[in-house]
């Protein structure tokens, strides 16, 4: 029946494809929780009324968050070349997507960790610092985990957008799911290749939300 | 124990310069619980931030046990902080952290041995009267309980001091005064120094040894509580004495709303704050002047030092000889409101 219905489906491909895809998100949701906490912790401590208000600072990171997520994902791939062609050693396959993937989505979730910072309530800083906490025990005992809940599904909606530009990725030779999707399915005119790919990324998609809106909701016990 | 010298607070809002706090010197002796009591914006809340530096003072000194506390670097103001208790009006618990977890985060900062910080937190859960309630979130408690995790909390690491913060301003009146018994018992068992401000007069009553009370900045009557409003001098002051005459005065409010206007004279409600005025001024005046008064509701009470509280009074006579009465209480230092 399979055959019948996805003539031209072959089911290794989709797996490589599949597990392409699921490498290149994992590895660059992880990258982009680090980069963009530390960001979104700059960004907080510099901003107005931080613990370490410096506007000169905060503006120099403010551009750089504001750059990198002004220029789209598809042109960002392009203008990496060299460097990624440094960092990884090629251009091509699941790894060579990875410094892209987390140089464009990092800004992105840096303002969301921002935000979620801000959230957490001003006199539970006061009283950590009144207990004589440090910096570093404010921002590991105190900002992260008051502020874990929202940090979780800022990052869920983060790495939905990494498994959408990972099938951008794919387009300019990647692989994954997006690179099945366009180089086999849609540049041969197999169209049933194309929906089977689609399928498996919405797929993904609801399994990162479901998994996010779960430790999010067990975290938070507000 | 805390020695206050010319200590001012002041910062630029916009173009105009605001003194928050304005040159305090006060003295708190070991052991006492000392209130600062001010309506709001009176700079008590800025105040009480400028003894462990949560706000730098301008000028001044805070000297803490022979510590002067403006001179400290940021390493050692950490380490003295360890040693200044604080409790909000809103408590400020971390909800991520279970009621063990926020009396252990003060100790994990003084990076007190897990074993150790372990015996000393069920301590504390037991000296405030939570047992049972260690793995319980903030979420699940009432605002007294939660009261009693920021108390447990600010005393975790000994502290010689505790700041108290309107501590019981978002209470109800029945876990104000379970609140207020707990830090009473805690500074009697543990000797701590409490350094307490808020705007209800009930609790510098009922807790205080010594009081300052604050308007715009200064320190404008200070002494024993109980001395202080016996003889209120300032007007700020004498509100605050009346505040515990309130409870009754709506009830009164009531009264004289249903009552029928009388065909002549005036309904009034006499305010009394001790000192001079003794009871007898009610009789005297009926006696100076020609006019009757009719008694509707009292509630006075009387120490050694004179007459407190509120009546409700019918001044019976005509236009003129009642607003001769009215002036001659007045100027005997009860509080006269015509209704």
């Amino acid at each position: 029946m399979l055959y019948e219905w996805f003539p031209n489906v072959r089911l290794e491909d989709l797996w490589t494809a599949t597990y392409e895809t699921l490498y290149m998100t994992i590895i660059s949701v992880i990258g982009t929780l680090i980069f963009g906490i530390i960001l979104g912790l700059l960004l907080f401590l510099t901003g107005k009324g931080g613990l370490k208000e410096n506007p000169f600072f905060h503006f120099i990171v403010a551009s750089f968050v504001n750059i990198f997520r002004a220029i789209p994902f598809i042109i960002l791939i392009l203008l990496l070349f060299p460097f990624t062609e440094f960092l990884v050693g090629t251009i091509r396959g699941p790894k060579a997507a990875l410094p892209a993937l987390i140089i464009g989505a990092s800004p992105f979730y840096g303002r969301m960790v921002e935000i979620a910072l801000k959230e957490v309530d001003k006199g539970v800083i006061e009283a950590a610092q009144a207990m004589g906490a440090s910096l570093n025990t404010i921002i590991f005992k105190v900002l992260l985990p008051e502020s874990m809940p929202a940090l979780v599904s800022g990052i869920t909606v983060t790495a939905i957008a990494l498994i959408g530009y990972t099938a951008m990725a794919g387009v300019i030779g990647a692989g994954g799911l997006g690179d099945l999707a366009y180089m086999k399915g849609f540049q041969r005119w197999d169209f049933d290749v194309v929906f089977v790919c689609t399928v498996l990324i919405v797929l993904i998609v609801f399994l990162f939300q479901f998994i996010g809106d779960l430790i999010s909701r067990t975290l938070d016990k507000r | 124990m805390i020695e206050i010298r010319q200590l001012s607070k002041h910062y630029k809002n916009g173009s105009n310069e605001v003194h928050a706090v304005n040159d305090l010197n006060i003295n708190i002796k070991k052991g006492e619980i000392f209130g600062v009591i001010g309506f709001s914006g009176a700079g008590k809340s800025t105040f009480i931030r400028l003894l462990n530096r949560l706000e730098e003072p301008s000028t001044g000194r805070i000297v803490l046990n022979e510590k002067d506390m403006t001179t400290l670097s940021s390493r050692e103001l950490r380490k003295t902080r360890q040693k200044i208790g604080m409790i909000f009006q809103h408590f400020h618990l971390l909800w991520s952290r279970t009621v063990f977890e926020n009396i252990s985060l003060p100790l994990e900062i003084a990076k007190v041995p897990k074993r150790e910080r372990k015996q000393r937190v069920q301590r504390l859960i037991d000296l405030v009267g939570l047992s049972g309630k260690e793995n319980s979130y903030p979420s699940q408690l009432s605002g007294g309980q939660k009261q009693r995790v920021g108390i447990a909390r600010a005393l975790a690491n000994h502290p010689e001091v505790l700041l108290c913060d309107e501590p019981t301003s978002a209470l109800d009146p029945q876990t104000t005064d379970d609140i207020l018994e707990l830090l009473v018992d805690i500074n009697k068992k543990l000797g701590i120094t409490i350094v307490l401000i808020t705007h209800e007069m009930h609790v510098i009553q009922k807790i205080c040894h010594r009081v300052a009370v604050m308007e715009n900045g200064s320190i404008i009557e200070e002494g024993k509580a109980k001395d202080v409003f016996q003889n209120p001098v300032k007007q700020t002051t004498r509100r605050f004495v009346q505040q515990l005459a309130r409870p009754h005065e709506s009830e009164e409010d009531y009264l004289s709303e249903q009552m029928e206007r009388p065909e002549k004279g005036k309904i009034a409600r006499l305010r009394f704050f001790g000192g001079d005025v003794s009871g007898t001024m009610i009789s005297e005046t009926a006696k100076t002047f020609d006019i009757q008064i009719n008694l509707l509701k009292a509630h006075l009470s009387q120490d050694e030092s004179g007459v407190f509280g509120s009546m409700m009074v019918h001044l019976d006579g005509t236009d003129n000889e009642v607003e001769k009465a009215i002036e001659y209480l007045t100027d005997s230092g009860i509080d006269v409101e015509v209704k």
